[in-house]
């Protein structure tokens, strides 16, 4: 039972959150915007499910179909700093994207998947084999972003779990952290 | 055949140049192909070669896929909150013929389905209103017949709006077969519908569970998706089957007018094989989306 005094102090609290919320550095809650906007924005030219950009997205479907020859399927993102390129990708001439793609300086890769043979094949020859692995796919990104500094893996079994992280720099391998699974 | 802003045999086309498509590539061996980068963005797609060069068709494409029919390509464009069907040829001219969303395309390029303003309608190409239609853009036979699905079965329109229903409860139309069948999904399996006679054989595929059948133009042929996933093609006259190549988790499939040649869809990209002599192109990113 909430005795009067608990009270003043819950309701109390309450005002304090809502006047916190009021000040010069507050943020203003975003108004949906209406179905005839959303019809009318400019559509991106990429697809953002696999990548930051459009030169981005291609690297992460070559990085996925090359998982895939390998016997796993991973579901890839590929986020490049920067995220934008000053670039009109034409699909007919993909290397004319190649000046653009030399700007970047770092990526990272969000490679998930829920498929318990991929997870076991990837798992199969230890860490020694995960690193080789992992150490093939940013050799594929340094081949598209040749400029690329840091390259960070982030390895995810299903949505949560992040079972490794791998920093790579200019090219070599010099962190790997892999969790113990059951 | 439409060349270019004028008019094509016997049928009226609005002579305003809204806009020149870019040139086809030249193509060889490999036929020319309506395809979608995966790496796009959602309204972007390509007229080009499978594994060859490729010429972007327009950004604005709305969300239906352009088709290739004869020498003429149907595509809808974006304008605004508003969608047109547009209609012309690669390297000519491309005109406005109706407001609407893009269905499907007669195979000859003569008709389409539209949707206007919440329903479904049948046009021709000069952009006359043929009919209404049951209720969704429907699949046509290489025969100028098209399938739509309806509460107690099928209905099937000609090319003058005619229209014949065929009573089969719980059957769903999946797709042409060769010139004048349909694929339909029913209680007891995939079967194929003869539209002329209304009648139903079983796939004969065995025991094989089959997903997202794609029947061949020329009817010989059924791609399949079997419970483990991998793309197939079935022979219907032998029952044999072979894999179609996977380059990732297959989606679906897209046959060459012809039959000669089949598009793999998958996650990751597309590859195409030729059926008469094993020759697989890689499409990287690309897939066909229709030939």
């Amino acid at each position: 039972m909430i005795d009067l005094a608990s009270l003043r102090v819950l309701a109390g609290g309450a005002v304090l959150l809502l006047t916190a919320s009021c000040g010069p550095g507050s943020t203003t809650a975003a108004v949906t915007p209406s179905p005839k906007a959303v019809q009318q924005a400019e559509l991106p030219n990429y697809n953002s499910r696999l990548g930051s950009n459009r030169v981005a997205a291609v690297v992460a479907a070559r990085l996925g179909r090359s998982l895939y020859t390998s016997g796993q399927y991973w579901e890839v993102y590929l986020r490049s700093t920067p995220p934008a390129l000053n670039d009109k990708y034409d699909p007919g001439r993909p290397e004319a994207s190649t000046s653009a793609a030399a700007t970047v300086t770092a990526a990272e890769v969000i490679m998930a998947t829920e498929s318990g043979a991929s997870i076991k094949s990837f798992q199969a020859g230890g860490q020694a084999a995960e690193k080789q692995e992992l150490t093939k796919l940013e050799a594929d990104i340094r081949a598209a972003f040749p400029n690329t500094g840091t390259v960070t893996v982030r390895v995810f079994f299903g949505e949560s779990f992040q079972y490794a992280t791998a920093v790579f720099d200019h090219g070599q391998l010099t962190k790997y952290d892999a969790r113990k699974t059951g | 055949m439409l060349t270019g802003c004028g008019s094509s045999a016997g049928t009226p086309v609005p002579t305003a140049c809204e806009f020149r498509l870019p040139p086809a590539p030249a193509h060889g061996e490999v036929p020319l192909a309506v395809m979608r980068d995966i790496a796009a963005g959602p309204t972007e797609y390509l007229v080009g070669v499978p594994g060859g060069p490729v010429v972007v068709l327009t950004q604005s494409t709305g969300f239906s896929p352009p088709q290739l029919a004869g020498a003429s390509i149907f595509f809808s464009r974006r304008r605004g909150t508003n969608s047109s069907v547009y209609l012309g040829s690669m390297g000519g001219c491309a005109h406005r013929v109706v407001d609407g969303t893009l269905g499907a395309v007669e195979p000859g390029g003569r008709a389409f389905s539209v949707l206007v303003n919440s329903h479904w309608l049948l046009y021709d190409a000069a952009g006359h209103r043929v009919s209404q239609l049951t209720g969704a853009s429907g699949s046509w036979t290489r025969d100028g017949h098209l399938v739509e699905p309806t509460a107690a079965g099928i209905d099937v329109f000609d090319l003058a709006g005619k229209h014949r229903s065929m009573p089969l409860a719980g059957a769903a139309p999946l797709g042409a077969l060769g010139n004048h069948q349909e694929l339909v999904s029913t209680a007891s399996g995939i079967q194929v519908l003869d539209i002329v006679t209304g009648g139903m054989t079983p796939l004969n595929a065995g025991a094989k569970l089959i997903r997202a059948p794609g029947g061949s133009p020329d009817g010989t042929r059924v791609a399949f998706l079997d419970a483990n996933g991998v793309g197939q093609v079935l022979e219907l006259a032998t029952g044999k089957t072979r894999a179609l190549p996977a380059p990732a988790l297959t989606t679906g499939f897209a046959w060459s007018h012809d039959s000669a040649w089949i598009g793999v869809q998958s996650t990751y990209g597309g590859a195409e094989l030729r059926l008469a002599d094993g020759r697989v192109v890689d499409s990287g990113s690309l897939v066909v989306v229709s030939w």
